[in-house]
């Protein structure tokens, strides 16, 4: 099982890899910029799903130590909800176009910003997960209302009409993951006859700290997750 | 967790120093804004380019530099049937008003020039233009159109001025229209909204008093 896991998880690493330099390159890059949709919907989201296959590639160790520097996931999470912010000012796009150093940094940040997440999202837990969400889910619906509604073009280098259509899409998505959220939530929190549901970790969160997210569970679920934990290494 | 709560704040810091530097410390969010404000804050020499048009063939800074002469500038393609349309109705009004002025600013106002310059020159010759000027009754005297002579020389304007023109998928285009102050040195000074007409008028009536040559201030 967890050899399954480590393989998975170099495996990850090494898509991220192939993903980052696809980004990189001329010819994907330019066609990804050449559309505002393209540009903020799927070339901001493949570059931190990218950091957070990268991020897979942190022995334990460094993630153990790293864990101390971000109690909760806090300091991540927090890094995560800034750069989300900055990437909502329509400025950006533009300059990213124009300026490599601008383009350089915006890379940068979103590469850590999803490598941030995935260090985080575990350790944070629902209060630290809600608040966060909470800030940067209203932060994306508003701003996408705010492009739908815009009377004029917000970027230089991009139509009108795709500007609205993304705005509609930044609305769409931020309900979508707080609909998905609040579902695994409740989920959780009426499923608690089930141990093994909420012992199976998420997709991309790695195997560290469970005890640390099982903790504010019952006596008997923990005890299961930290039995399995033993189990499993 | 005084680790934690310390990588938090440099986290902050970093992002406030990335936003304030974006925004030009709050003051803008688009490429726009900060274009309009870079020029506001600091003048913008118009490039060498060569010019072509009804009654025009000279280059685009001796073009502008006359004494005590203020030109509101705007770019537009004549196929357009948008944002240009409104930029023409901008330009007509600021035409009438500027030649509807009581006798005491008259003199002031021959020095406001009005300059339309394309983007598409391929489409847009000498001819097209003529044509265009008269659809929309422009007084020669006041208002010429003009168009680059050479690839080269539109990709250096529209470069130095900063004005993006994309495809609209229309087989049109799109582009940041917008009315250019340029002053008698040929320098662009300010940058307004094709809805602040007024303001770009009096703005430009304002410098073309400040810049009148000496001799003229003397003899008045």
């Amino acid at each position: 099982m967890n050899a399954l896991k480590c393989a998975l998880d170099r495996y990850g690493a090494v898509v991220g890899l192939v993903l980052l330099i696809a980004l990189i390159t001329q010819p994907l890059r330019h066609a990804l910029e050449a559309q505002m949709s393209m540009h903020m919907l799927v070339q901001f989201l493949a570059l931190i799903l990218t950091g957070m296959l990268l991020a897979g590639a942190l022995s334990i160790k460094a993630r153990a130590q790293l864990a101390q520097w971000n109690a909760h996931g806090i300091a991540g999470l927090t890094f995560a909800a800034l750069v989300l912010a900055l990437a909502m000012i329509p400025r950006l796009l533009d300059l990213a176009l124009v300026d490599a150093h601008v383009e350089f940094v915006k890379f940068i940040a979103l590469l850590l910003c999803g490598a941030a997440l995935r260090v985080s999202w575990r350790n944070a837990g629902v209060i630290v997960q809600g608040f966060f969400l909470g800030n940067v889910l209203p932060m994306m619906a508003i701003a996408g209302s705010l492009y739908e509604t815009a009377p004029a073009r917000v970027c230089n280098a991009y139509r009108l009409d795709e500007q609205q259509w993304v705005g509609q899409c930044l609305t769409i998505v931020a309900g979508c993951i707080a609909v998905v959220w609040l579902a695994r939530v409740f989920w959780n929190m009426t499923d608690k006859q089930r141990p093994a549901a909420a012992v199976t970790p998420a997709p991309f969160h790695p195997p560290i700290n469970r005890e640390a997210v099982e903790a504010p569970r019952s006596e008997a679920i923990h005890a299961a997750a930290t039995k399995e934990a033993r189990v499993a290494s | 967790m005084w680790r934690t709560a310390s990588l938090t704040v440099l986290a902050a810091l970093l992002a406030y120093a990335a936003s304030a530097w974006l925004t030009m410390d709050f003051n803008v969010w688009t490429a726009e804004g900060a274009r309009r404000l870079h020029v506001a804050r600091a003048k913008v020499p118009a490039p060498s380019v060569a010019l072509r048009g009804p009654g025009i063939d000279a280059t685009l800074p001796a073009l502008l530099k006359r004494d005590g002469q203020v030109t509101i500038i705007d770019f537009v393609y004549t196929r357009c049937t948008t944002v240009c349309l409104a930029l023409g109705s901008t330009f007509q009004q600021m035409q009438s008003t500027l030649a509807a002025l009581p006798r005491l600013d008259r003199a002031a106002a021959p020095r406001v020039q009005l300059l339309s310059i394309s983007f598409d020159p391929e489409h847009d010759t000498t001819a097209v233009l003529a044509a265009y000027a008269k659809g929309l009754n422009a007084d020669p005297a006041r208002w010429r159109f003009a168009a680059p002579v050479d690839s080269d020389g539109l990709t250096k304007l529209l470069a130095s001025f900063e004005v993006v023109v994309i495809p609209d998928g229309m087989g049109g285009f799109e582009h940041n229209a917008a009315l250019l102050v340029v002053d008698a040195h040929g320098h662009l000074v300010r940058i307004f909204d094709y809805a602040e007409m007024e303001a770009a008028l009096a703005y430009a009536q304002y410098l073309s008093t400040q810049s009148a040559p000496a001799s003229q201030k003397a003899a008045g």
